[in-house]
């Protein structure tokens, strides 16, 4: 029988295994062929295995693992900074303090100080107007008693911006109160509670930056005459306040409130004449 | 001849009545919101009505809309003095029966003006 006429079966096999395994000899060489063969498929994924491990250390190859470490790593210094910021806007040791309700009620201040400031200038002009009439029935010159009177009224309609930049603080008040509800809602996500602030780079850095904090709000900083006091030495230093909550009323703006403001699309007073005509 | 100026801005109350006054309208009566107006203007008869948009509990649209839906108050003029200057304010405004429409800020002039066209003959 030759190669070339050889044809495989498993009738071939069944026949010279039976032949082998009727002598002991045969019997032996059957064991260690197997447990040659079976060494050497182990040397084989012991290798590979190798292999894998050095692409691995090496930075080549499984980078679906790497990237994967590093996604995580990113996540993880990402959300830890996100709370340091949520942090930073709300913090701990003054809680009424949030930098968003300081100026929420700064801007109020703003509306408060301007209205205030805009009654005064319209009652001077009032008084001029009454001054103007005053000099007139004097007999005192008529032209000009007439110019001081339009000019009075020229005071009064621009005291009228009092008006559109209180609407237009107002609009920002209610943002920031948006906004506040809205980190008030992440802060309570993310519970950052006793998270440590996150130095902001753009901090006033100035030596005194401590003592500086503008003009003080109703109720708060001391009167001229306390001032006059101190710098007389007829007064004590007054120990620090407390820091104090100050509440804030709270409308509840979910949906962006309409507001009195001149926007792209608005138009002027000579085109709703032509509506009107 | 009776005004009604409805601001919920106490300074733009003061203003519009000092205009009215040097144009000659002294008898002048002040309302903070539209809710305010409605009050005033169901228990006192007035000749015109120069009320501000934006205001709070009630605009000065929604007084519009009520003044045009009573009977009693329906013809009354009114003259919206507002800051709110798109297009589609103005389209509202006039849909709902406002007789004039004035842009803040605004001048002596243009009041007196939007007052003539709205009731001829007076001042």
């Amino acid at each position: 029988m030759t190669n070339a006429a050889f044809v495989a079966s498993d009738d071939y096999y069944d026949e010279i295994e039976a032949a082998i395994l009727e002598t002991p000899r045969g019997r032996w060489f059957l064991r260690e062929y197997a447990r040659r063969n079976q060494g050497a498929d182990t040397d084989r994924v012991l290798k590979a295995l190798h292999d894998l491990r050095h692409s691995v250390v090496s930075g080549t190859g499984m980078s679906h693992v790497e990237i994967l470490r590093r996604e995580l790593q990113e996540m993880s210094h990402s959300i830890v900074q996100t709370r340091q910021e949520i942090a930073a806007i709300k913090p701990a040791d003054h809680p009424g303090n949030s930098r968003i309700m300081v100026a929420t009620e700064e801007l109020d201040a703003i509306v408060t100080a301007t209205e205030r400031a805009t009654s005064d200038i319209l009652t001077a002009a009032e008084r001029l107007q009454l001054l103007a009439d005053d000099l007139t029935t004097t007999g005192a010159d008529q032209r000009l008693c007439d110019e001081v009177a339009n000019l009075a009224t020229h005071i009064l309609m621009a005291c009228s911006f009092q008006d559109i930049t209180g609407q237009r603080t107002t609009k920002v008040v209610n943002v920031l109160r948006y906004l506040e509800q809205r980190v008030n809602a992440m802060i309570e996500i993310w519970g950052v509670e006793g998270v440590k602030q996150r130095l902001f780079p753009d901090g006033d850095k100035r030596p005194d930056a401590h003592l500086i904090s503008g003009p003080p709000r109703e109720g708060e900083g001391i009167l001229q005459d306390d001032v006059d006091r101190l710098m007389s030495g007829d007064a004590t230093e007054p120990e620090a306040p407390a820091a104090q909550a100050i509440p804030l009323k709270r409308p509840e703006p979910e949906a962006a409130p309409v507001m009195e403001t001149e926007s792209a699309g608005d138009i002027d007073q000579s085109e709703i004449d032509r509506l009107f005509a | 001849m009776r005004i009604l100026v409805v601001d919920d801005y106490s300074t733009m109350r003061r203003i519009i009545r000092n205009l009215l006054n040097q144009l000659g309208y002294a008898d002048v009566d002040e309302a903070e919101d539209g809710s305010v107006a409605l009050q005033k203007m169901r228990s006192s008869n007035y000749n015109l009505v120069i009320s501000d948009w934006n205001m709070e509990p009630m605009t000065g649209y929604e007084l519009l809309k009520e003044v045009r839906a009573d009977d009693k108050l329906k013809t009354t003029p009114f003259i919206l003095v507002t800051a709110e200057s798109k297009t589609e304010n103005v389209v509202a405004a006039r849909k709902a029966g406002v007789d004039n429409y004035i842009v803040k800020p605004f001048n002596a002039a243009t009041l007196q003006q939007k007052i003539n066209a709205v009731i001829p003959g007076q001042a």
